[in-house]
């Protein structure tokens, strides 16, 4: 049987998950950058082993809401695009990683 | 009770998901192919100036002992200038794709490397010393391969494979005859880091 406290952190842990980031591909996106603190593209496609156009849609996404930025430049005449963690991305990503680890600790 | 399973095991799928992309992505991945290329061409190189001191040594009628110092000397300024080679390559391309070469991470496979490189010294003043010149090369490749086997640890799977040929190909050296030696270095040293070079080229680009 759980603890009445711990079932009290479980469930406001569970509301408090930030659904931008909870999607396994956005999660993938935000782990690689706040890693690297810099990934361009290609890096994050081969990182995370998806298609140009499932990374693509995820990273909009991610950009919308603020937690990533990108930076387009031309490299040889090729177009490249650098993607970082915004401030506010590292901040959402330090409360999702926190969330996470209440629910595990909640569970005893 | 069963609910309340269902955001834990989510959770636990979720720290292993962020632990994995963190190390997939921290891997060292600014490897140059030009390194690689240049570093076979000038190994290459090494082994015919070795074969040609070794040759003058045999004319004037005079042991490898006594020759030994300066091929040591040789290619251990091969391995300096190695380094040098890889360093600046690995520069050059980590600020084309935005990254630092000299990383915490960099700094861990140094650490990694140096025990091998450290053996392969030591092995090659005692055999000097008791007179076994004739395994001095396949030790060098075996410590050589150890070396980049833990290099590979931080990094892509072909940098494992290259430490394992290397290895490999050591133990075959030692039960090969003198004059095969040769062929060994040529092949390991500089053929092996030449097919890595272009293989790195072609699949992370120059």
């Amino acid at each position: 049987m759980v603890a009445l406290p711990s079932y009290v952190t479980l469930i406001e842990s569970v509301d408090s998950i930030d659904e931008v980031i909870h999607q396994k591909v956005r999660l993938g996106i935000m782990s690689a950058l706040m890693a690297c603190g810099e990934a361009d593209f290609r890096f994050l496609k081969e990182a995370l082993n998806v298609t140009d156009g499932n990374l693509s849609i995820h990273l909009s996404k991610l950009e919308e809401a603020g937690y990533v930025l990108s930076t387009k430049e031309f490299v040889r005449k090729k177009p490249r695009t650098t993607y970082t963690p915004s401030d506010r991305g590292r901040e959402a990503f330090t409360s999702y990683l926190g969330a996470l680890e209440k629910i595990v600790q909640s569970a005893g | 009770m069963r609910a309340l399973s269902v955001p834990l095991e989510e959770a636990k799928e979720n720290l292993r998901v962020i632990r994995q992309t963190m190390e997939r992505s921290t891997r060292y991945t600014t490897l140059s192919g030009w390194s690689g290329v240049l570093i076979g061409i000038m190994a290459i190189a090494c082994v015919f100036m070795t074969r040609a001191q070794v040759e003058s040594l045999q004319v004037q009628h005079l042991g490898l002992r006594s020759g030994i110092l300066g091929i040591a000397v040789l290619w251990m300024s091969a391995l300096v200038a190695a380094v040098a080679i890889d360093f600046g390559c690995n520069k050059w391309r980590a600020a084309r794709v935005g990254k630092h070469v000299v990383s915490r991470l960099g700094a861990h496979i140094i650490l990694a490397a140096l025990p091998a490189f450290v053996t392969g010294a030591v092995l090659t003043i005692f055999l000097f010393e008791n007179n076994l010149i004739f395994p001095i090369w396949g030790a060098w490749m075996l410590c050589y391969g150890l070396a980049i086997c833990a290099v590979g640890l931080f990094s892509i799977k072909p940098v494992s494979f290259l430490g394992a040929a290397f290895v490999v190909s050591g133990a075959v050296t030692l039960l090969l005859p003198m004059p095969y030696h040769y062929f060994m270095m040529g092949l390991t040293f500089g053929g092996y880091h030449i097919v890595y070079g272009l293989l790195m080229a072609r699949k992370y680009g120059w």
